[in-house]
């Protein structure tokens, strides 16, 4: 985790020659700027305490049951949203990206956060103390409406994971697995998660999702390495994703 | 888990009663006479406003526009892919919202009830992502989109409790993924049945439907069938007096709901 910023001066968010300043566009916070009733100099206060930081796969942002006093937002990478069962076991409940916001809980009185939020690549990320967020809203209405369409964005996430994820045969669920992560990635292709990342995603074992993706592969279906997908057959895993036999 | 009984028991849009009041100028939020006034302790947007620093003439304008309703059991209070232009605040009852699959299943992918509010997804401007449909008998206020935004402009509190109903929706969904679609058959019944029993009167509650039980838990309506029978023949569940009505086993199926084996 490298905090990338030394600079006290000018805020991140308002510092245009700042190079990372292109991901600002995703941001919900920048983009419910312009603030009414703020100076410029007050607002370079309030957005004072904003950090980049950069995190490495596995690392994690924050843990279930941590001080929930930090907002996310993620510039560029995946996080997962992991809560661990009674019995132990880890079941994955969201993928964030670019644009995305973890750690709403805490926005609304929640003391701890409710997941472990883990990189599951490399990922850029603003740290914003709940606190400023709570200032900025008084300063600019349209802060709330970005807050909502996260939430509602954060609520279409975990629709996704019951409806498409968690339902129906593991041959479907994986299917639709992975046509969700060409469709976050890069041209079509995406890092594989591990065998059992999927199984805490698709709420089945691990073993079960190493004879899936051995039978995917060996139909065509998908194509690559262990840890790198190349290739989906999009066709036959919307067919797969039918669910139909 | 097909599309079958379930629709046979959805009635309409349409089976509702409105609240027929005689009130000429009074926002039901306001009239402390209406006969339903004490549910009104749970509504997030009356509390909302009732501590904003508006003149009661103008809250009165605000709020007047706010439809008190009832729903029977399978009543649709709106249908998936329907333009949103209401939010719902549940004053009682319990209402599933409900997403078709593609291959003509069903999915019950949230259970709601008293102070939740439904439809959240027309204040962003989205069409109905789900069917909601009252599984009991169901107790509604119906706020339009046009209100929320009128009420927004004058309190910053409402904000607040918009944005707590939004991480209460989501915790719920949270708990459809952890509990309620992950582990055993088995575990995820008796978590569901530790749920019911959780939102019950003195943890009594009626059972849904199997169909339903299977759109929530994700198996089939046969394999709910089979584990209910089971769960009855081990005195897990119980029938309470009026028969309809049901009590569980808390102890055993806190155990089952570990799901060790």
């Amino acid at each position: 985790m490298l905090n990338s910023t030394n600079n006290k001066r000018k805020t991140l968010c308002l510092d245009v020659t700042w190079s990372g300043h292109q991901k600002c566009k995703t941001c919900a916070v920048h983009n419910a700027a312009p603030f009414a009733d703020v100076s410029d100099s007050a607002l370079n206060d309030f957005l004072q305490p904003i950090d980049n930081l950069q995190f490495s796969p596995r690392a994690h942002l924050f843990d279930q049951g941590n001080i929930a006093d930090n907002l996310f937002t993620i510039r560029s990478g995946i996080v997962k949203l992991v809560q661990i069962m009674p019995n132990g076991t880890p079941r994955i409940v969201r993928l964030l990206h670019a644009g995305d916001l973890a750690g709403l809980e805490g926005l609304v009185g929640y003391s701890h956060y409710l997941h472990t939020a883990v990189a599951q690549s490399e990922v850029d990320v603003c740290r914003i103390a709940t606190q400023t967020v709570h200032e900025l809203n008084k300063h600019s209405p349209k802060l709330s409406a970005q807050l909502m369409l996260r939430w509602q964005k954060a609520l279409n996430e975990a629709d996704d994971f019951i409806v498409r994820l968690s339902t129906g045969s593991s041959t479907a669920r994986l299917a639709r697995l992975l046509l969700k992560l060409s469709a976050l990635g890069e041209n079509g292709t995406f890092v594989t998660p591990s065998r059992e990342d999927i199984g805490a995603m698709l709420s089945v074992t691990p073993e079960t999702v190493s004879r899936l993706m051995a039978e995917f592969k060996r139909n065509g279906w998908i194509k690559g390495t262990n840890s790198h997908c190349d290739y989906c057959d999009h066709e036959q895993l919307a067919l797969l994703a039918m669910d139909l036999v | 888990m097909v599309y079958s009984q379930s629709t046979a028991t959805c009635k309409p849009v349409g089976l509702f009663l409105k609240y027929m009041s005689n009130r000429k100028n009074k926002a039901l939020c306001l009239d402390a006479e209406w006969i339903g006034h004490p549910k009104c302790e749970t509504c997030a947007v009356r509390n909302a406003m009732l501590f904003s620093d508006l003149p009661n003439d103008k809250l009165n304008h605000l709020l007047q526009p706010v439809d008190n309703y009832h729903f029977h059991p399978g009543a649709h209070l709106y249908d998936m892919g329907t333009t949103g232009s209401s939010v719902f605040t549940i004053r009682s009852g319990m209402v599933k919202l409900e997403h078709a699959m593609p291959n003509g299943a069903l999915r019950v992918v949230r259970l709601l009830h008293v102070g939740d509010v439904v439809g959240l997804e027309a204040l962003v401007g989205d069409s109905y992502h789900h069917t909601a449909v009252a599984l009991s008998d169901v107790d509604i206020c119906r706020i339009t989109v046009q209100t929320i935004h009128d009420l927004d402009t004058h309190s910053p509190k409402l904000h607040a409790q918009l944005m707590l109903r939004w991480q209460i929706s989501l915790d719920e969904a949270d708990d459809f993924i952890l509990q309620l679609s992950t582990g055993s058959a088995t575990a995820r019944l008796a978590r569901l049945l530790l749920k019911l029993s959780a939102a019950g009167m003195n943890e009594l509650f009626v059972p849904p439907s199997r169909d339903d039980i299977g759109a929530m838990l994700g198996v089939t309506t046969e394999t709910t069938s089979r584990l209910m029978a089971e769960f009855k023949r081990q005195g897990w569940v119980r029938a309470a007096n009026d028969g309809r009505l049901v009590s569980c086993n808390k102890t055993q199926l806190t155990q089952l709901a570990m799901d060790v084996n």
